[in-house]
């Protein structure tokens, strides 16, 4: 019926993860200290998986706790199929990890009196975080009675006051325009703020970040600010650092952070000294993301660095959030925001988030006014499918009408690309062997080699596909789209359901996705797991026992039935022997000791 | 490197992957259907088990709270059973009006100054501020209006007038065709939710079995959110769909029904259970009567539903004339013998 | 009575297994168990070790690859 959904959603997932790893890790206070803005919470809760968002829903207007065992009497059961494990229990159980992860949900451990045998059991009770809970209601009903108003409903207010005031401005300029001229008035009439001005003002601002980065020559270099936050998440690298890091250890693979000068041991590079920045490996992958998720990459770094910086990071990350629910093309006045969000507004407009406008009687500094542009309302937006920033800004790259791809690639391993773009030809030239450039489009080869090195440099084979898939040629799309709907139909009409199932929707020529593959596979032929060796099973009930409950769980990674051994994941390995304890004890035999 | 742990021919585990990301990547789109029969609220509001204003806010709420899943989510909210309109799309608002700047600033004012009016909102998020306030708007407005309409309409002496839930059904069906097909929202999944009043009494038969049909075909659950009489023809809407059927009896908790049990999102279907009752009343309902019947009679020409015989022996529905011998057969009182069954022109049907 | 052991699951194909087992028998301490023919338990801090072993070892029995770039 419909096209299947594509996947092209694996670099905001990347995104979802690192950032749902960045606000896992924060420190309970924190998280309440957040919780207490409903933006924030609307935009935390937008991050999570839609199970956990559908838990959220039932406990928010509940109002007393409930039993925990009520949450898996939502989840259908699944029958166990050969030796698939179950997929809903450990999507379920993810749903839940990431709940407490965040501090959303609260056990509860109570003494209820069993009804009927009148047994004093422990059962636990689930409850929403009551702090989040009062805020998210708050968002969704609009009110908040005899709670002391906290400052994103001044914001609001102010905007709303704001507003009407512009308004007024305007109501009396028409009238009479020889009133003196307020700023708004000025901005009124001599150039409105439209939504286009604002696209192609945050996309000439990211591109030549994006740019300065391939190293294509720019006229203008992106401000210190934005350089040294390159240089700090290790996206770009000093030719001294290069050095450095090379003497020091060539092998490791991690984030190369220098922060010698946030901690102030060493003197900051001068502006001249940044311009020689250099890309790293983490800078190729970068540049393969979609555009949200690097904007989100580098608000991460900025949120690390403002740590450092001694900023309040619940400032910051409410900051964040707020410009994820503000609206495209209205104006905002500076005067909600908080000290520390002030700085941030400077450094914001820098990579093209904010459109702040300069105006020259520079003592007006309370009324003026920014301009979130589509970079900064997409933030909290993920769904891939509908107008986001990435979209549009490729319908402004390629100025033409909507269609974005502009690459094919055939099964000869042959690659065109309809583009005059030096960004997307130096994004290509990171795997692909180029050959041929013609006035509007380049020709390449996919070779060993070419993509060896991007692999090398730390690019994955699924990155490399991913790109090559969200931007294919719309007649490939097309042709991709026919070849599944009729094998679909055909599957279909024998009835044969299983394979329909199987069926892959496929823009690329699998030949091509499977030897990329390959060539990955080549360089790392290894694949390793930390954890646990469990063996020496006195019998088959304890090792089934346990088997079972691990393979539930989802933390078996490799099991031999004749020889009673398998293989615990380390995250697992805490669960499975409180549960073998607690079997164990039951059973009144003897009890594992692992020995660590 | 061990990012790199990919293998390129086992595809099973991805797979498994990929349909817990498309769960929860996708955006859907919610329509209410929510019934304003003026007469059917009075006796609801007499009996003083529910109110209005507070369906409204729960809807509002819930609305709320399906944009809060995912930025890319729409909602869309008809109105049925109004002696007004019939059947009508209330949000989003289509207005051939505004279409200059100078209309939808005149809007957009309008709008602001109905915040401070109605919804004494600070703090809401903005999106959810403009649903909401078009949606109160207009329901406002509706309420207005509506008493005069009934009065006329019952000074004209015909108060009952066919329900137009069916219509509202069919167009939100369309409304949601025409968005899966447009380029930009292709692949959006789609269901709907009746909050119904009226009984069944009010329900066109065959417009809304018709209705049920496609809604089956598209592949979009129809959840019910029965308040008043229980509805048979909804229960099958919602059996057929994979929706949810639930009868409120205690509307207090309305928004705890509402943002739980009728608030599964299409792509968690496949996970959750479904808190529907199993025991479904599949009876039709007569053509002529309006009644369920039991056992009753079928056209063999177009299968209409019959529970009394038309005196002029015709089918009500494709007019094809009936065999006179047979209906006095079967109009016969019972003898000792058993009924032979009819097996030309009319059979008896047992439905239940 | 059942044991756990501390370790890294490596996960690879039975050449891949066969060099592995032959870097251990030249290094010793890296393998610690071998469970089957794509599975073996190692000390997870050798890994980077054998990694690197390992390309070196496959870089020089795969030099011709070079040639065939076309597929």
């Amino acid at each position: 019926m419909s096209a299947p959904i594509q996947s092209s959603s694996t670099s905001s997932d990347l995104f979802k993860s690192t950032i749902n790893e960045y606000l896992d890790n924060l420190p309970e206070a924190v998280h309440s200290q957040l919780y207490r803005s409903p933006e924030t919470c609307l935009a935390i809760f937008r991050l999570l998986p839609s199970l956990a968002k559908f838990y959220i829903m039932t406990l928010l207007f509940q109002e007393t706790a409930i039993p925990y065992a009520d949450l898996n009497r939502w989840i259908k059961p699944q029958k166990a199929t050969g030796h698939h494990r179950n997929a809903n229990k450990i999507y379920q159980n993810e749903s839940i990890k990431r709940l407490k992860a965040l501090n959303l949900l609260k056990e509860i451990r109570k003494k209820v009196k069993h009804p009927t045998t009148g047994k004093l059991t422990t059962i636990v009770f689930v409850q929403l975080n009551p702090i989040f809970r009062q805020s998210f209601r708050d968002a969704l009903t609009g009110f908040r009675d005899g709670i002391p108003r906290d400052q994103s409903e001044k914001i609001a207010e102010t905007i709303e006051e704001a507003e009407a005031e512009s308004e007024k401005t305007l109501e009396t300029s028409s009238v009479s325009s020889s009133s003196g001229p307020s700023l708004e008035n000025l901005f009124a009439t001599k150039f409105k703020i439209t939504v286009g001005f604002l696209d192609s003002y945050c996309l000439a601002k990211w591109e030549n970040i994006l740019h300065f980065m391939v190293g294509s020559k720019i006229k203008h270099y992106p401000s210190i600010g934005v350089l040294t936050l390159l240089r700090y998440s290790g996206l770009m690298e000093l030719p001294s650092d290069r050095r450095h890091r090379q003497s020091v250890d060539a092998d490791e693979d991690n984030f190369v952070v220098d922060d010698h000068y946030i901690d102030g041991e060493r003197g900051p590079p001068s502006g001249e000294e940044l311009k020689s920045l250099l890309i790293t490996k983490n800078g190729f992958q970068f540049l393969l993301q979609d555009i949200n998720s690097q904007i989100w990459t580098l608000l991460l770094q900025y949120l690390k660095m403002s740590e450092k910086l001694m900023m309040n990071p619940v400032d910051v990350l409410n900051f964040i959030f707020m410009l994820g629910s503000l609206e495209l093309g209205e104006g905002y006045p500076i005067k909600v925001l908080s000290d520390t969000q002030l700085i941030m507004l400077e450094d914001l407009v820098d990579y093209g988030l904010i459109f702040y406008p300069k105006s020259e009687n520079s003592e007006d500094t309370k009324g003026r006014i920014f301009y979130p542009t589509r970079l900064a309302t997409s933030l909290t937006s993920e769904s891939t499918k509908f107008k986001t920033a990435s979209t549009v800004l490729n319908e402004q790259i390629s100025n033409t009408d909507s269609n974005q791809g502009k690459i094919i690639i055939e099964t000869n391993f042959k690659i065109y690309c309809y583009t005059t773009s030096p960004l997307q030809i130096a994004i290509l030239n990171l795997f692909v062997h180029l050959k041929i450039r013609f006035a509007n489009m380049v020709t390449g080869i996919v070779t060993r080699e070419s993509v060896r090195g991007a692999l090398i440099n730390g690019i994955t084979a699924d990155q490399i596909i991913t790109y090559l898939e969200s931007h294919a040629h719309p007649g490939m799309v097309k042709k991709a789209e026919e070849k599944y709907a009729k094998k679909m139909e055909f599957e279909t009409s024998i009835g044969n359901s299983y394979t329909a199932d199987q069926i892959k929707y496929e823009v690329l020529p699998p030949t091509v996705v499977d030897q990329i593959k390959l060539w990955q596979l080549e360089l790392d032929r290894i694949q390793t797991f930390k954890g646990y060796l469990y063996k020496d099973f006195a019998n088959d009930f304890e090792f089934e026992k346990l088997l079972s409950y691990g393979e539930e769980i989802g933390v078996i990674v490799w099991r031999d039935k004749i020889h009673r051994k398998f293989f615990v994941t380390s995250d697992g390995n805490a669960q499975l022997i409180e549960y073998a304890n607690r079997i164990l004890r039951k059973s009144a035999s003897r009890s594992v000791t692992p020995s660590t | 490197m061990d990012a790199i742990a990919d293998r390129a021919f086992v595809d099973v585990q991805s797979g498994k992957g990929n349909l817990h990301r498309v769960v929860d990547e996708t955006p859907s789109l919610l329509i209410v259907i929510l019934d304003v029969s003026p007469l059917e609220w009075k006796k609801l509001m007499d009996s003083g088990t529910l109110d209005f204003k507070n369906v409204v806010s729960a809807l509002l709420v819930m609305l709320n709270s399906h944009m809060a899943l995912n930025s890319g989510n729409k909602v869309a909210l008809y109105i049925a059973n109004s002696y007004l309109h019939g059947a009508e799309l209330v949000y989003p608002w289509f207005d051939d009006r505004d279409d200059s700047s100078d209309g939808s600033e005149q809007n957009s004012k309008r709008r602001r100054m109905n915040a401070d009016n109605i919804l004494k909102a600070s703090g809401i998020y903005r999106q959810f501020r403009i649903v909401d306030e078009s949606i109160v708007d207009k329901l406002d407005s509706l309420i207005k209006e509506e008493p005069s309409k009934l009065k006329s309409m019952v000074n004209k002496g015909n108060t009952h007038i066919k329900g137009t839930l069916s219509g509202a059904l069919s167009q939100a069906l369309s409304y949601i065709n025409r968005l899966q097909k447009s380029d930009e929202h292709s692949g959006l999944k789609a269901r709907v939710l009746c909050i119904s009043v009226s009984g069944d009494s009010a329900l066109p038969y065959v417009s809304i079995m018709n209705s049920i049909f496609a809604a089956q075909k598209m592949k979009i659950s129809v959840d019910v959110c029965k308040l008043g009489p229980d509805s048979t023809f909804l229960q099958q809407a919602s059996d057929a769909t994979n929706g949810v059927y639930i009868h409120i009896n205690n509307p207090d908790g309305l928004i705890q029904y509402l943002s739980t049990a009728l608030f599964i999102d299409p792509l968690l279907r496949p996970i959750v259970v479904l808190p529907t009752n199993t025991s479904i009343d599949f009876r039709a309902s007569c053509f002529i009567t309006n009644k369920l019947v039991d056992v009753g009679y079928v056209c063999s020409v177009c299968l209409c539903i019959l529970s009394v015989i038309p005196d002029d022996e015709r089918c009500p529905t494709c007019h094809s004339k009936f065999d006179h011998n047979l209906i006095t057969r079967l109009k016969r009182k019972p003898k000792v013998l058993p009924l032979k069954m009819g097996n030309k022109r009319k059979k008896r049907v047992v439905d239940k | 009575m059942a044991r756990a052991i501390k370790g890294s699951l490596v996960e690879c194909d039975p050449s891949i297994k066969a060099l592995i087992v032959k870097i251990d028998s030249d290094y010793r301490d890296i393998v610690i168990e071998e469970l089957d023919d794509t599975h073996l338990l190692v000390d997870p801090s050798k890994i980077p070790f054998i990694k690197r072993e390992l390309s070196k070892l496959l870089s020089e029995n795969m030099y011709n690859l070079n040639e065939d770039n076309q597929a």
